[in-house]
């Protein structure tokens, strides 16, 4: 039987400059691969996260009342020690061990996704000059994509991701957020110009599209809202990026922006029938343009008042409360389909419970057939 | 604070060739944890009788206890001061600790070293007569 004994030190004033942090299997995995690491945070009193190339971790501090020494092995200088007689059967130390650092936490990381922030970003809406005044006059956040990359706690692949779909744009250098009409109007027009240029869709490019977009757009020296960065916001929006380079348009989400469009020019102010708010959805788009209308992929943007006939709803008007929320759905429509109802209340069911089960909670469930139906307790 | 890159370099060797694995990472940190409170004063008393203080690179230092690990084995001895005998094992850790170093000077974070194991106390202490 070998013995190993070591005399153990401490510093009396430990280093506060360390700190320990559990390294998941995946946060392991992307330090092996060599990948950048980086703590972010929105602002100096906002959680920290932790960002790899593509995954975000909130960091959250577990503190806890153990002694915690980190301690390394260290050769004392003009120490004579006596050691107590009670350590006699250990024999003398072989090494020597100095604790530098105390610990009473540790950083604890979870994967979340990657949020950024842009309730703050100004507006572009096509017009240059009232960008301008409003960007000199209010104060609204005025950052670079970088800058604003840097400080929103989300990876740089999440990023790239979210940016476009939120209509995330840079206009005089400044980040901001195409509004919706601009997008509706650049949207047409990229597709118009698209098929007048015989573009395939399944295979776009970038400048591509920028050019046959710009051809017959107005005179030299004349300004022209649809810039190269709007081009690629609309192209991030609604197309998938291939690793080759190239863009692969998505109908189903330009079929459904052009959805949520119909809804609110036809059907904001008064319910219409399904089948007339059909003709009227496929009337908005380009003459030539095929795809499939789905009309459940508008489901979270309308209700149906007496049952039957639709009309427009906007989800930021409900309440944040649970409660509160389904008594309002409740006051415009007696009884939902389930399916209807779920984007509606999705964000509420933060423990992930199978919906059927959640609604339970604050509503009453009665199966129809396949049907789910939800109506007031 | 918007954003802070923890710098790895000093562990890209580790990652390159890192089968063996012991108590003591490679880079020569250990982890000690004791359930409990180790009190010692803060600043070296006036009359060190027992010549447990001592300087090390301009720090007041002190020796604590003893330690004694047997090889082969995952049983610790530890003897904190005269009187408290402590017994514990070698834990290999769940889930690796990385050892990050903030340098508030620089505004730099350096992952130092990745600890898998730990040497643990979860008892009350033993009396040595």
């Amino acid at each position: 039987m070998v013995l190993n004994t070591s005399a153990l030190f401490a510093k009396l004033e430990t280093s506060t400059d360390y700190k320990l942090l559990s390294l998941t299997p995946d946060l392991l995995a992307a330090i092996e691969r060599n990948e950048k690491l980086e703590f972010k945070a929105a602002r100096a009193e906002e959680a920290v996260v932790l960002c790899s190339k593509d995954k975000t971790w909130l960091v959250k501090q577990k503190n806890h009342s153990n002694t915690v020494l980190l301690m390394e092995e260290f050769a004392p200088e003009d120490f004579s020690m006596d050691f107590p007689p009670s350590a006699a059967p250990y024999g003398q130390p072989l090494s020597f061990h100095l604790g530098y650092s105390k610990q009473n936490h540790e950083l604890e990381p979870r994967l979340t996704s990657g949020e950024v922030d842009i309730s703050l970003l100004p507006v572009f809406s096509g017009n240059e000059q009232k960008f301008k005044e409003f960007v000199s006059t209010t104060k609204c956040v005025k950052k670079t994509v970088a800058e604003l990359r840097d400080c929103s706690p989300c990876s740089a692949l999440e990023f790239e991701r979210i940016w476009p779909s939120y209509g995330g744009c840079v206009v005089q250098n400044i980040a901001c957020i195409l509004s919706r009409d601009f997008i509706s109007r650049a949207l047409h027009i990229t597709l118009m110009s698209c098929m007048a240029e015989s573009l395939n869709f399944e295979r776009l490019t970038l400048k591509e599209v920028f050019v046959a977009v710009n051809k017959d757009m107005g005179d030299e020296g004349e300004f022209n809202p649809f810039s190269f960065e709007v081009i690629r916001t609309i192209l991030g929006k609604f197309s998938e990026s291939c690793d080759n380079g190239f863009f692969i348009l998505q109908r189903k989400a330009v079929a459904r922006w052009y959805g949520i469009d119909a809804l609110t020019k036809c059907a904001s102010r008064t319910m219409i029938p399904q089948e007339e708010f059909m003709i009227k959805w496929k009337s908005l788009f380009p003459p030539y343009f095929s795809c499939d209308l789905d009309f459940n992929a508008l489901r979270g943007h309308f209700y149906r008042p007496l049952g039957s006939n639709i009309q427009y709803f906007s989800k930021a008007a409900l309440p944040d409360n649970p409660k509160d929320r389904f008594d309002y759905l409740f006051k415009m429509q007696s009884t939902w389909d389930l399916d209807d109802m779920v984007p509606f209340i999705q964000e509420l069911n933060s423990k992930g419970v199978k919906m059927d089960s959640f609604v339970m909670k604050y509503a009453r469930r009665k199966r129809h057939g396949k049907r789910t139906l939800i109506s007031a307790r | 604070m918007p954003s802070v890159e923890i710098s790895v370099s000093q562990l890209k060797s580790l990652f390159e060739n890192s089968e063996t694995v012991s108590i003591p990472t490679r880079l020569g940190n250990t982890l000690l944890e004791i359930q409990g409170e180790l009190e010692y004063p803060l600043v070296p008393p006036a009359n060190d009788v027992g010549k447990k203080f001592g300087v090390h690179n301009n720090e007041n230092i002190v020796q604590f206890g003893l330690l004694q690990l047997e090889e082969g084995s995952t049983q610790a001895t530890m003897l904190v001061g005269e009187k408290q005998r402590l017994l514990g094992s070698v834990v290999k850790l769940e889930t690796p600790l990385g050892l990050l170093k903030f340098e508030h000077s620089t505004g730099l974070v350096k992952l130092q070293d990745v600890i898998r194991y730990k040497i643990t106390f979860k008892d009350r202490p033993l009396p040595i007569m």
